[in-house]
């Protein structure tokens, strides 16, 4: 126990002990006679102490260790968990915020299995799949042809464009998940 | 060892103040005297310290070499070296690629100087060299106030190394061989079972392979040949890297090991010989050779060798270097079994570099990928399309779902080669 600690443990004694000898001989209490602006002034300064732990308590809560899961073995990553984490914390608006070394990385994989899946689906050499989605013709979806085409790609509706930027999820978020169902679509569809 | 004040008591701190300045202000004796017992409370708590954690600890497994999936009862003793530890906690170190499968890891109990706890627990063994963590320590002081976290020790380890089991696995081989014998056919006619052509008679032909009906139809002299068979040198290599452990619990390289053993043990009976190697965080090689020794050789080594970990491993992995030294080390006359779950294209452009090194590449892919969220979606998608490359490059792949028997999807495999 600290030097500090000691004494204010030491000074709370006392004071409980005064606090107890006056319960038993109340006369006593004369003795200390303070006057009543000296009480109200303790009080007040109690109540502000009040409110000091309150915002220290609700600030720091209550710590504690918490214990590592042993019973469990240790489960490791599915394939794409990765793709689903990066999106989700990535935002900005097309044209400047989109632009960043993360969010081209993104899109590029994107376009890339997007170019794969028409190549495959409509059986293209690379490049005419690749001038597909440069032209936003591969998809009904206008979200996802927007996100990988070309300046010449219309933008999607309004309404599509209100989701993306009220939705719970970023706006990247939300174009760079239609477009990888869009690619799944034509991979996998019909 | 981290030490930390849990702040439980601030609220009755708080609680005794208000109640202290209220009947201190509204002239209330009887609330400024209620805020004694928080004010007792909190002193109580400020006065706390931490008890000093001196403990030893001791752990016998019922078994140290188990059989896959048998239950191994962990027994753990705590025995308190130090002071009295009002809340002790502890949680043992169960290795991660092991799962409880009766009882808990965990104790939570009161220890006085000298005296020891004792529990018990049951893990389910698995492959692999599974070594106890250091145990995780919580202790308290009587009010809770301030909380101690340690860990403590001893060495306790598991290894469990599963047999290669007979298994019938009809191992689709490409036409690369050995000079040796064996049951692989190819496309050079001499001895063997099965006809190939027949041609001129030549002196010193054994009279045995003359074609005599062709003698008593024509008259001429003309000599069978019959498929060469040859055995095979077949290198299993199974992908470690960080990207192959995707999957879950069972992840692909606990799939891809599976599968070697049921490769290794089926090439064996049928007389090649195989060798296994992995691209992982550490050096694994085992040339390929036949023999009982060999064998054993290759079971301890898809157990415990540590280029195959049950859990991913830490630190990066220089692949270029485990690459290198697999081209340099393959003899050229052996075929490769890549086992990967093709997560990335790595493997592609790897199976890529060896076919132009001159030995023939198979793949074998447990298909680990999921589609409940969009990018478990896409990495399907993109894994379909890398085995579309392979195969557009000749490149047989067994696209193989675990939850299938292997032996059914290598049927598969060579329906399609026909």
């Amino acid at each position: 126990m600290s030097g500090l600690r000691s004494f204010l443990a030491s000074l709370g004694l006392a004071l409980a002990g005064l606090g107890l000898l006056f319960v038993f001989a109340p006369s006593a209490v004369r003795v200390l006679s303070l006057p009543r602006l000296g009480v109200l002034v303790l009080g007040a300064f109690a109540i502000v102490q009040a409110i000091r732990s309150l915002r220290t308590r609700r600030r720091s809560g209550i710590d504690g260790a918490e214990p590592p899961d042993r019973e469990q073995r240790q489960v490791t990553d599915w394939p794409g968990d990765e793709f689903d984490r990066r999106v989700s914390v990535l935002s900005g608006k097309r044209g400047w915020g989109w632009a960043g070394g993360e969010h081209e990385r993104l899109r590029r994989r994107l376009r890339n299995a997007a170019v794969e899946a028409a190549a495959h689906r409509w059986r293209l050499p690379t490049d005419a799949a690749r001038g597909r989605i440069e032209d936003g013709e591969w998809t009904d979806d206008q979200a996802a042809a927007w996100f990988l085409g070309g300046p010449g790609v219309a933008r999607p509706p309004l309404s599509v464009r209100v989701r993306a930027y009220l939705g719970s999820r970023t706006a990247f978020e939300f174009y760079a998940n239609r477009t990888a169902d869009a690619v799944v679509g034509i991979r996998e569809g019909p | 060892m981290t030490r930390r004040e849990t702040h439980r008591w601030y609220g009755v701190a708080a609680v005794a103040f208000i109640t202290a300045g209220v009947g201190a202000v509204t002239s209330q004796p009887g609330l400024l005297l209620a805020s004694v017992v928080g004010v007792a409370f909190a002193a109580y708590a400020r006065s706390a310290t931490a008890p000093s954690v001196e403990l030893r600890l001791e752990r016998e497994l019922s078994e140290p070499s188990p059989r896959e999936g048998e239950g191994v009862e962990v027994t753990v003793r705590v025995v308190n070296e130090g002071g009295t530890l009002p809340d002790l906690r502890l949680i043992d170190g169960v290795p991660p690629a092991l799962e409880v499968t009766e009882g808990s890891p965990r104790l939570a109990t009161a220890l006085r100087p000298g005296r020891s706890a004792t529990y018990r627990y049951t893990v389910e063994a698995r492959r692999g060299d599974h070594r106890f963590e250091p145990a995780t320590v919580i202790t308290r002081d009587a009010s809770g106030a301030i909380e101690d976290e340690t860990t403590v020790s001893t060495e306790t380890s598991l290894t469990c190394v599963p047999a290669l089991a007979p298994t019938r696995l009809d191992v689709p081989l490409r036409a690369q061989t050995t000079q040796y014998t064996g049951p692989v056919p190819t496309d050079v006619g001499g001895s063997g079972v099965e006809f190939y052509a027949t041609r001129e008679y030549r002196p010193g032909d054994a009279m045995a392979r003359v074609d005599w009906n062709r003698v008593a139809r024509t008259g001429e002299l003309s000599t069978v040949e019959y498929r060469v068979e040859r055995s095979a040198t077949v290198v299993l290599v199974v992908d470690a890297r960080h990207d192959a452990y995707v999957g879950g619990e069972d992840h692909a390289v606990e799939r891809s090991v599976e599968a070697a053993r049921e490769l290794a043990s089926s090439l064996l009976d049928a007389g090649h010989r195989v060798g296994v190697a992995a691209i992982g965080a550490d050096d694994c090689w085992l040339g390929p050779n036949t023999g009982a020794a060999h064998t054993a050789a290759i079971e301890r080594l898809l157990a415990t060798h540590p280029a195959l970990p049950p859990t991913p491993p830490d630190g990066a992995i220089i692949v270029a270097r485990r690459v290198r030294d697999l081209q340099r080390r393959l003899p050229g006359s052996a075929q490769l079994f890549l086992l990967s779950p093709l997560a990335d294209d790595y493997i592609a452009t790897l199976v890529a570099r060896l076919e132009a090194g001159g030995n023939a590449a198979t793949v074998i892919s447990p298909d680990l990928t999921a589609d409940d969220t969009p990018g478990r979606r896409l990495a399907r998608v993109e894994r379909r399309a890398r085995i579309d490359r392979l195969r557009g490059a000749h490149v047989p792949v067994l696209d193989w779902d675990p939850e299938r028997p292997l032996a059914a999807a290598v049927s598969q495999l060579e329906a399609r080669r026909r």
